[in-house]
């Protein structure tokens, strides 16, 4: 059978499937005298893991500077909060990236802190990591580092989200130096 | 350069289908020549990107969203429709991203205004959300194909919503050219009457609003502020904004004095607040009452209205967006 025939051509309806690759900002080898910004997506119960991070970070280098703000859960960080961010900090870990729209504007702007120079982690919970692959790789990093926890906040008390950042901390640590 | 695929000559509905490139309903085949007369009926470059849909941003070329057009089975005459109203969803003040990533139900309800209501043959009547026209079941599935297409919103995938929504099929309605008061696409958009306009609004499912004793302003008033409260004491619908679609047998009690828009939603939301006192975010300042909104449609009988509770509203999320139909 004549395989050509067999087909017939349509215009695509699709987008294109990849977008232009954003390179990856370079790992800090070394938390001493960086400073780190701590980015809580403002969710139920976020605050309760962002907590911890911070005083895990800091017990495990004390020079560090930490920088606590938002990342905003439905909506992007502007432009110039963005810039503002990379320009003073070294590294960032947002989180935790565990629902709809948190997730994927967290990854927008962990993507934007790399694209201004800024070593961003995110942390997310494991069952979002297929739709956090698949977004990422549709808007240019398919590399962006990335932490899983178990469980959403959501569904846990703050004693339990405390401990899921603790075991976290070394993940997010060595994210970080890259 | 056109963008081509190959799909499978004997069943190529089912080839799309296989891509994920269709809603699960069957679809029509945008063959190039199809595609080139719907380019040629939007008096556009093939190749023009209109905008950069989210959630992948990727270019929404004319032939791109004329193919997706073709596919929802829109007639060409409404081409100009689905134009505005893609460009009207990836403004960024209306946050497509944070839309339809969102667990949220919500997604894009399209208002058609103007004389292209009456031109293309839209429904501003009788079944307004419901099977009754052409034009408003093709543009809203259009709508959602490109998303869907071009923005890679993957269904399951990418798009995360818990519940879904019907909408994400079609959700398309028109205002009444009848109406009583000023139309969204000028109350909101700033357009002048005889402009046609799609108006966006990330909205949830329609909740109807019954009503067939009131005689007197004052008593529909009270029931649709019942509605609009219980939407204000749920926490959990953060700062959503709501917009009222009233049928014209309610509009016609609720202008029995004149009352234009301003001060129907002046005394509904008044009544609203009466109900529930003091709200959750009156410490942050937020303005609960700015975020009502009104349009007529509906059947020209029977006392059902509906109200349409929306995403995070344009403070954290998404703003009611305005597109003027360039035809």
């Amino acid at each position: 059978m004549n395989e050509i025939a067999d087909t017939c051509p349509i215009i695509d309806p699709a987008g294109p499937a990849t977008a232009a690759v954003i390179p990856l900002a370079p790992g800090l080898a070394s938390l001493a005298g960086r400073r780190v910004a701590v980015l809580d997506i403002a969710k139920i119960r976020s605050d309760a893991f962002v907590d911890q991070v911070e005083a895990g970070l800091r017990e495990h280098e004390s020079s560090v500077e930490i920088e606590r703000s938002v990342a905003p859960p439905s909506r992007r960080l502007p432009d110039d909060e963005v810039a503002n961010l990379a320009g003073h900090c070294d590294g960032a870990v947002l989180a935790v990236a565990d629902c709809g729209t948190c997730s994927s504007w967290t990854l927008f702007d962990a993507i934007e802190l790399h694209r201004h120079g800024c070593r961003a982690v995110l942390v997310i919970s494991e069952e979002l990591r297929p739709t956090i692959d698949a977004l990422a790789g549709r808007l240019g990093m398919n590399d962006l580092p990335l932490v899983e926890v178990p469980l959403p906040n959501r569904d846990q008390t703050r004693a339990d989200i405390a401990a899921s950042a603790e075991a976290a901390t070394p993940a997010i640590l060595a994210a970080l130096r890259g | 350069m056109s963008s081509l695929i190959d799909v499978r000559s004997a069943d190529p509905g089912e080839d799309l289908f296989r891509r994920g490139l269709s809603d699960g309903l069957p679809v029509e085949i945008p063959t190039p020549d199809r595609v080139a007369a719907y380019v040629a009926a939007a008096g556009l470059d093939a190749g023009e990107v209109i905008a950069h849909v989210p959630p992948a941003f990727s270019p929404a070329t004319v032939e791109r969203v004329a193919a997706n057009a073709i596919m929802a089975g829109c007639p060409a005459e409404v081409m100009p429709v689905v134009l505005a109203a893609v460009r009207a969803i990836c403004r960024p003040e209306f946050n497509l991203f944070g839309v339809r990533t969102s667990n949220h139900p919500a997604t894009p309800l399209l208002v058609i205004g103007g004389p292209i209501v009456e031109r293309a043959g839209f429904n501003a009547g009788t079944n307004l959300f419901g099977p009754a026209s052409r034009a408003n079941a093709t543009t809203g599935r259009a709508l959602n194909l490109v998303i869907q297409n071009i923005g890679g919103a993957t269904l399951q995938l990418i798009d995360q919503s818990t519940m879904g929504h019907p909408g994400r099929y079609t959700f398309c309605i028109a205002e009444d050219p009848q109406s009583p008061w000023a139309p969204l696409h000028c109350a909101v958009g700033g357009l002048a009457p005889e402009s046609s306009a799609v108006t966006v609004f990330a909205g949830d499912a329609p909740i109807a609003v019954a009503d067939y004793a009131s005689l007197e302003p004052e008593e529909l008033i009270d029931t649709f502020a019942y509605h609009v409260a219980y939407v204000w004491q749920n926490p959990f619908h953060v700062m959503s904004e709501v917009l009222l679609v009233i049928n014209p047998a309610h509009a016609r009690v609720l202008t029995k004095a004149g009352e234009d828009r301003v001060e129907v939603l002046r005394r509904i939301t008044a009544s609203a607040r009466s109900r529930t006192g003091p709200l959750a975010l009156d410490g942050i300042g937020h303005d609960y009452e700015s975020g009502v909104h009104l349009m007529c449609a509906g059947g020209p009988w029977g006392q059902y209205s509906a109200l349409v509770n929306g995403w995070v509203g344009p403070r954290e999320g998404s703003t009611m967006v305005t597109e003027e139909v360039q035809s």
